[in-house]
């Protein structure tokens, strides 16, 4: 009594379309959204620190290294400007890995192998191999197969995670204007420091005063403004008006 | 009400607390030497826990260093104060009136300065007029030391000159100003009362400055047949002028439980054991500890054979400098790690100077200590420098230390030779020694002839383009994402659908399931001869239907069956005849 394979015409055309639309559908993906280019920011960050605006430039710097984290040479001004500004460099594992990297590489990578292996699993499944199989090599192959669609998955979405895009939603950066005389003057000097506050008030009492060029985590924000976080974890209201979001596609803060 | 009115005074007091003004004021611990003695300038900051105080302070005729802090929190009438104490050591380089000039002090968001201070330095050999004369204190060291005002006290047969006493441990008597020497004070209680200290001890004075305190450690000790516990509390401590330095004594107020009887008509065992084994009734007695003076010489410096690096490190250290990566590509970033171990005053550690550092971008070091004994006097400070080759390099740069050994009595220089990298993309570095012309007449290596690598600083000209969204933000990821793992999920939904159903429709599957069943029943030992040749009759009928057996195979079962139904015969059925129908049945299955 033999057993006929139940394969249809109509299962292998969706087959063949999982397999090759898994890698055509990845390329699409890292084709489009193309919005900005980080050797502009990279660009301007150098004209900004020539006419020596370094809060200005370490935010292009940020900026650039946003869109490519592994633009070593973006690093490497970013950590000069902020020395000279003596503001430390947030260092974090993500940001290591993907300074190594390119997030959006290590997100291709796992997805093509990860789907791929999903699409090879569907077709064991599909021609009943297994069962009633007794053959050892086709169980290897087997575990082999579940053992890269887990491990693909799994590095899509490590690449996801170490994107820096993901968290620079909710960051900003303290860089308040210069004042006017200075502005009259077309010097570019902003204040040294902005106050974090208690309250979102005016008179409200001062909890720090945070240096210009510094990162801070975007928490809410209600009119004129600010509710954030700094590095070192305090909490407090800023005013709206000296924050710049490190996307600037993002609804500026008014 | 009464309550609430209280409260809400108390809360008030405690927020107007929580808000003081922040100060900084600068004082002279002298403000007439002779010249050659050194003068302490402590700049307090108060209301503020930290501040920016710079590390040197130029002034004309004085040299001004930082040599330490200290700070203190004070709550008094739930008013919490705190301050902090920058101490540096000014040492006159000329005589005359000479001006401290204002230190600028950052804290709390605010820069502020200090007054500028007169101090007069007169000729060498003249006494200082209003220099404070130390008290000596009469007690003998190690003597039991308790205030007057519980001497005065009824203390309940209870002795107070037994209760306890102090000793202050300094290994050496004789050392250099700015040299950190440890100390430890040690507070006896006797064992048979409980005591808890009332703060942190009290030592230090005029030209001293101690380190705080760690926690104490808690031992028993045996003195003169009488069990103590002992208190012992470690701190580092540096002079900061020289000549005979008088100590006064170290403190430590403490409330030790003293018993009292029990009242009348209550029976102290009982009591007693309801309190878990304590005494049921004591009563605090406070009482302040304390040690002998102490007597000191301090030597200054010696300023013959001084390098010009030295920064004032005092003690015995060794250098050790090593690199990662050491395998780099040209613009990548090196850390180049120094390490000094040894003892000495590693707070006020500057790092090694590096020395040959053409064709490295040095940034300003990152500096951590990991002390090896309870004092951290001894231990390893590791300052990393991150470094970037600006041009073809092959090692990095070396680095030098200068401290003076108060055992050796000299001044020392550690060296740390250049450490050799591999430098990708790099053009070989001449040698610096190599004073004779090249192989090929002094001509120049020629440069590598690998792709140009970015180098920081010069402008970018290509231009690539990426989205600003994640992926998880990006619609067209999201949606090719969820399609596959929908298409995944249906398709071997309809697969496994497919299967059952086809599993279950055809009836070959189904009649082989009927016959496995029928089997598997025949093997049980509890049927009985009818039922048995029941079962197995039915299976060759299916067999026979399925015409994978002929009839003449199994024409014994199903004649033996008629028989047992219709004949008048007895029948028996043997284990090894049961046994031999159930394989024949097996054998025509298998032939399927």
């Amino acid at each position: 009594m033999k057993r006929q394979l139940p394969i249809t015409r109509y299962s292998l055309l969706i087959i063949f379309f999982l397999l090759l639309g898994v890698p055509l559908a990845a390329m699409s993906v890292s084709q489009k959204s193309k919005t900005a280019s980080p050797e502009e920011y990279y660009n301007e960050a150098l004209a900004e620190k020539d006419a020596g605006d370094l809060p200005a430039a370490s935010l292009a710097l940020r900026r650039a290294l946003v869109l490519d984290p592994t633009l070593a040479v973006a690093q490497q001004e970013l950590q000069e400007v902020l020395s000279k500004m003596e503001l430390p460099m947030e260092s974090s594992w993500q940001q290591k890995l993907a300074s190594r990297y390119a997030p959006e590489k290590i997100t291709f990578v796992g997805t093509v192998i990860g789907w791929s292996a999903t699409a090879i699993l569907i077709v064991i499944f599909f021609l009943q191999i297994l069962p009633s199989t007794k053959k050892p090599k086709r169980w290897r192959l087997f575990f082999l197969v579940v053992f890269l669609c887990l491990v693909g998955h799994a590095i899509s979405v490590l690449g996801v995670i170490i994107d820096p895009r993901l968290h620079a939603r909710y960051e900003v950066v303290l860089l308040p204007k210069p004042d006017a005389k200075a502005a009259l003057e077309h010097q570019p000097d902003r204040p040294a420091t902005t106050p974090l506050r208690a309250t979102p008030a005016d008179a409200s009492s001062v909890l720090a005063q945070l240096p210009t060029g510094s990162c801070l985590i975007l928490l809410s924000q209600h009119g004129v403004w600010s509710y954030v976080r700094t590095a070192t974890g305090q909490e407090g209201w800023v005013a709206s008006g000296s924050l710049e979001f490190l996307i600037p596609s993002l609804p500026k803060a008014r | 009400m009464k309550y609430s009115l209280f409260i809400l005074l108390l809360f008030s007091n405690i927020c107007f607390a929580s808000s003081p003004s922040v100060n900084a004021t600068a004082t002279l611990s002298r403000n007439r030497v002779a010249a050659g003695e050194v003068v302490q300038l402590d700049v307090k900051v108060t209301g503020a826990e930290q501040a920016d105080v710079p590390p040197e302070i130029a002034a004309e005729g004085l040299q001004i260093k930082l040599t330490g802090q200290s700070s203190q929190v004070q709550m008094i009438n739930f008013q919490v104060s705190s301050s902090v104490i920058y101490s540096y050591i000014v040492v006159p380089l000329k005589t005359g009136n000479l001006t401290v000039p204002p230190v600028t002090v950052r804290a709390e968001g605010r820069m502020m300065k200090t007054t500028p201070l007169q101090l007069a330095v007169i000729g060498s050999g003249s006494a200082s007029p209003n220099a404070p004369s130390q008290q000596v204190s009469p007690m003998n060291p190690g003597s039991a030391t308790l205030p007057s005002r519980l001497a005065n006290q009824p203390s309940n047969n209870v002795d107070p000159g037994r209760l306890g006493f102090a000793e202050v441990v300094i290994p050496k008597k004789k050392f250099y100003v700015g040299e950190v020497v440890p100390v430890e004070i040690r507070f006896y209680v006797d064992a048979h009362y409980g005591f808890s200290t009332m703060g942190p001890p009290n030592f230090g004075g005029e030209g001293v400055l101690t380190d705080r305190f760690k926690d104490p450690e808690q031992s028993r000790e045996n003195r003169n047949n009488l069990i103590y516990t002992v208190a012992t509390f470690r701190t580092l401590f540096a002079a900061v002028k020289t000549g005979v330095l008088d100590i006064p004594p170290a403190t430590l107020d403490i409330a030790v439980a003293i018993p009292e009887p029990t009242p009348v008509g209550i029976d102290p065992d009982l009591f007693s054991r309801l309190m878990g084994g304590r005494s049921p009734l004591v009563r605090q007695h406070k009482m302040t500890l304390k040690t002998s003076a102490t007597h000191c010489e301090v030597m200054p410096l010696p300023s013959e054979g001084r390098p010009a690096d030295f920064s004032g490190a005092i003690g015995q250290f060794r250098l050790e400098g090593s690199v990662a990566p050491q395998k780099v590509d040209q613009g990548d970033p090196v850390t180049l790690s120094l390490k000094l171990s040894g003892q000495g005053n590693f707070q006020a550690l500057k790092g090694p100077q590096l020395t040959e550092t053409q064709g490295w971008r040095t940034y300003p070091p990152a500096d951590h200590f990991e002390a090896t004994d309870v004092f951290g006097w001894r231990g390893v400070k590791t300052f990393d420098t991150t470094m970037i080759a600006q041009q073809a390099v092959t090692a990095t740069p070396g680095s030098s230390f200068s401290y003076f050994d108060p055992i050796a009595t000299k001044y020392v220089t550690l060296k740390t030779k250049p450490l050799p990298l591999e430098i990708s993309n790099a053009t070989p570095a001449p040698t610096p020694t190599a004073g004779a012309p090249s192989a090929a007449g002094g001509a120049t290596a020629s440069p590598s002839p690998a792709a140009p690598k970015l180098v920081a600083g010069e402008r970018l000209n290509q231009k690539t383009e990426r989205s600003w969204k994640d992926p998880l933000h990006q619609k067209e990821w999201v949606l090719t994402w969820l399609a596959f793992f929908f298409g995944s999920v249906v398709l071997i939904g309809i697969f496994a659908v497919r299967a059952y159903s086809q599993r279950a429709r055809s009836p070959l599957d189904q009649e082989r399931q009927r016959l496995e069943e029928l089997i598997a029943e025949l093997e049980k030992e509890e049927l009985s001869i009818a039922e048995f040749y029941d079962k197995a009759a039915t299976a060759a009928e299916l067999f026979l239907k399925q015409g994978v057996a002929d009839v003449a195979d199994l024409e014994e079962i199903l004649r033996r069956r008629d028989e047992i139904h219709y004949g008048a015969r007895m029948t028996f059925l043997t284990a090894p005849e049961k046994e031999r129908l159930i394989k024949q049945l097996k054998k025509v299955m298998g032939n399927e």
